[in-house]
């Protein structure tokens, strides 16, 4: 009699047990992300629970290999864990942000986990292993040359160079045009100058001639007069 | 002369007056044969019953489904009898859902005359259901009468993933006049339904027991996990790893323990790691009629020489990738 009771239970619980359950899954498709240095991009997909129970969850970032002498991607997930209602889905969104001083064409990879965190953790005398279940994507993010400017940043990059130029050209204008004043300013009061030393040296001529010519007059005078003197003494003598 | 001039002018007047005197006399005659008498008449003309059918949208998308996931029976299509004038009973019938050379049965089409918050109701099928959804008899003050029908669908496990296509056709019928509906505008409806790929994965057991196992001792590779996949529509990998064994503060090393995709009948294998490595198991694509798929993999234990006793605990974890 018990053991018919036995059974059953365990007839009961096996009906139960398949009745009651929780699957996570993912949707197909490994993800691979082209990203443009300098910039970011998304890839997403989704976790199902296809069970009758819910299913809590938590994330595992890839962890990416290494390249010498270039910064390893960002990578971030949201959510990062959550709990997965029956017969539900969750959009998972992976956000890759290649750094500006990476080179293109370069492949980064890593395993990104969805992890069900079971609530019994099975206890086991002796030696014992829990197994926990999971769904997992292989993540391949590949550097791509920088993005093109939209057209109009060149336009404005261009207006901004005309005018550098030309305030430079400008500037350039002004300053020849001020050296020209300058030099032409001096050069009148140079001429002014040698007007001056040249009404100068006439007027030193003039007064050297004058000089002279009183000088001559003088000489003359005193020739004349050394000559009148003369002939008066002749005459004198001659009487 | 003046004479003659007015004898003319006299003659004149006279043709003249005699012309309207036959003038007058031809339309008194002619209006007494065609007499104002009264009488009856009676006009009769015969209408006939008629039905027309107009169906809108002419197409429904249910969207990216997956499998095992249903869509809710309240994708609503209406009925419109636009100038019949009587009353008529709906008609539906719909084909399987064809993705080239895949299918999934009509049967997974329910349809309903009220929105659902489930995937309920009655199942379409391949040749005419009278639905009992009455489009009512149209009338002078409204010509235009309607009735809505709603419809769900579901994805059976195993589906392989793709753009599936159902024909949704639609008939008005009055049993009672015998009568189809005459003139229809469309009666025919597409659904459109994307199946994407998914990959479940489901354990047993959750756990290992090794047992009792002395220092220097190991187990066979012969522990056996069970990875299934129920209900997915593609293969997945099947990655795997592990922690250290640990009990307090005393641990050893996750590599101690051994998978293989075959039971061995030693302590044989691949040493297991701290970081997910793919096993190269593959737990295959399930189908419709093989909904589902599993596969197999086994672990083994060594504890290493001077492992203090006491109770050891490693996790490991077991990853589908589709």
């Amino acid at each position: 009699m018990q053991n018919k009771y036995y059974l059953l239970a365990i007839i009961f619980l096996f009906i139960f047990s398949t009745l009651s359950f929780a699957q996570l899954g993912e949707e197909a498709g490994q993800p691979f992300i082209n990203v443009s240095v300098g910039s970011s991009a998304t890839f997403n997909y989704l976790i199902l629970n296809s069970g009758s129970n819910s299913i809590a969850y938590q994330i595992i970032l890839p962890t990416l290999n290494n390249i010498p002498k270039n910064t390893t991607p960002t990578v971030l997930v949201t959510p990062m864990n959550g709990t997965l209602a029956p017969h539900s889905q969750q959009l998972i969104s992976i956000a890759v942000q290649m750094p500006s001083s990476d080179k293109p064409y370069l492949k980064w990879q890593g395993i990104l986990q969805v992890i069900e965190i079971s609530a019994q953790q099975n206890s086991t005398s002796g030696m014992g292993a829990v197994i926990r279940e999971g769904v997992a994507k292989i993540v391949t993010i590949e550097s791509l040359p920088p993005l093109p400017l939209p057209f109009y940043v060149y336009i404005i990059i261009a207006i901004i160079v005309v005018i550098v130029i030309a305030v430079i050209i400008y500037l350039i204008r002004r300053r020849r045009k001020a050296k020209l004043e300058a030099l032409k300013k001096s050069r009148k009061a140079a001429t002014i100058k040698v007007k001056k030393s040249a009404s100068k040296k006439k007027q030193i001529k003039k007064v050297a001639k004058e000089t002279t010519r009183k000088k001559t007059k003088k000489r003359t005078v005193t020739k004349k007069t050394k000559v009148t003197q003369k002939q008066s003494q002749k005459k004198t003598r001659k009487r | 002369m003046i004479m003659d001039k007015k004898r003319l002018n006299k003659f004149n007047i006279l043709i003249t007056l005699v012309l309207i005197g036959a003038l007058a006399l031809f339309i008194f005659a002619v209006k007494i044969n065609y007499s104002t008498s009264t009488g009856t008449v009676t006009a009769s003309v015969s209408v006939g019953n008629v039905i027309y059918l107009s169906v809108s949208p002419n197409t429904i998308n249910f969207g990216n489904l997956d499998t095992l996931t249903s869509y809710n029976t309240n994708m609503l299509v209406t009925d419109t009898d636009n100038g019949g004038n009587i009353a008529a009973n709906l008609l539906v019938e719909g084909s399987n859902w064809v993705y080239y050379s895949n299918t999934i049965n009509v049967g997974n089409t329910l349809w309903n005359p009220t929105s659902l918050s489930s995937y309920s109701g009655t199942a379409l099928t391949n040749t005419f259901t009278t639905t009992n959804i009455i489009i009512p008899q149209p009338t002078l003050t409204s010509s235009i009468t309607s009735n809505n029908i709603y419809f769900g669908v579901n994805v059976p496990g195993g589906t392989p993933p793709g753009n599936y296509i159902q024909t949704l056709t639609f008939e008005n019928e009055n049993v009672t006049q015998s009568l189809y509906n005459s003139v229809s505008t469309s009666y025919q409806v597409t659904a459109y339904a994307n199946v994407i790929g998914t990959c479940y994965i489901a354990l047993a057991p959750v756990s290992i027991n090794f047992g009792s196992v002395f220092a220097s001792a190991n187990v066979p590779t012969n522990m056996l996990v069970t990875d299934t996949d129920n209900g997915g529509n593609v293969a997945a990998s099947l990655l795997i790893y592990g922690g250290n064994w640990i009990s307090g503060s005393i641990n050893f090393g996750v590599s101690n323990t051994l998978w293989n995709p075959t039971k061995l009948g030693a302590y044989s294998g691949n040493a297991l790691t701290n970081s997910p490595v793919d096993t190269g198991i593959i737990v295959p694509q399930p189908t419709q009629s093989a909904p589902s798929a599993n596969n197999l993999i086994y672990f083994g234990l060594g504890v290493p020489g001077g492992t203090p006793g006491g109770s050891y605990t490693q996790t490991i974890t077991i990853e589908n990738s589709c």
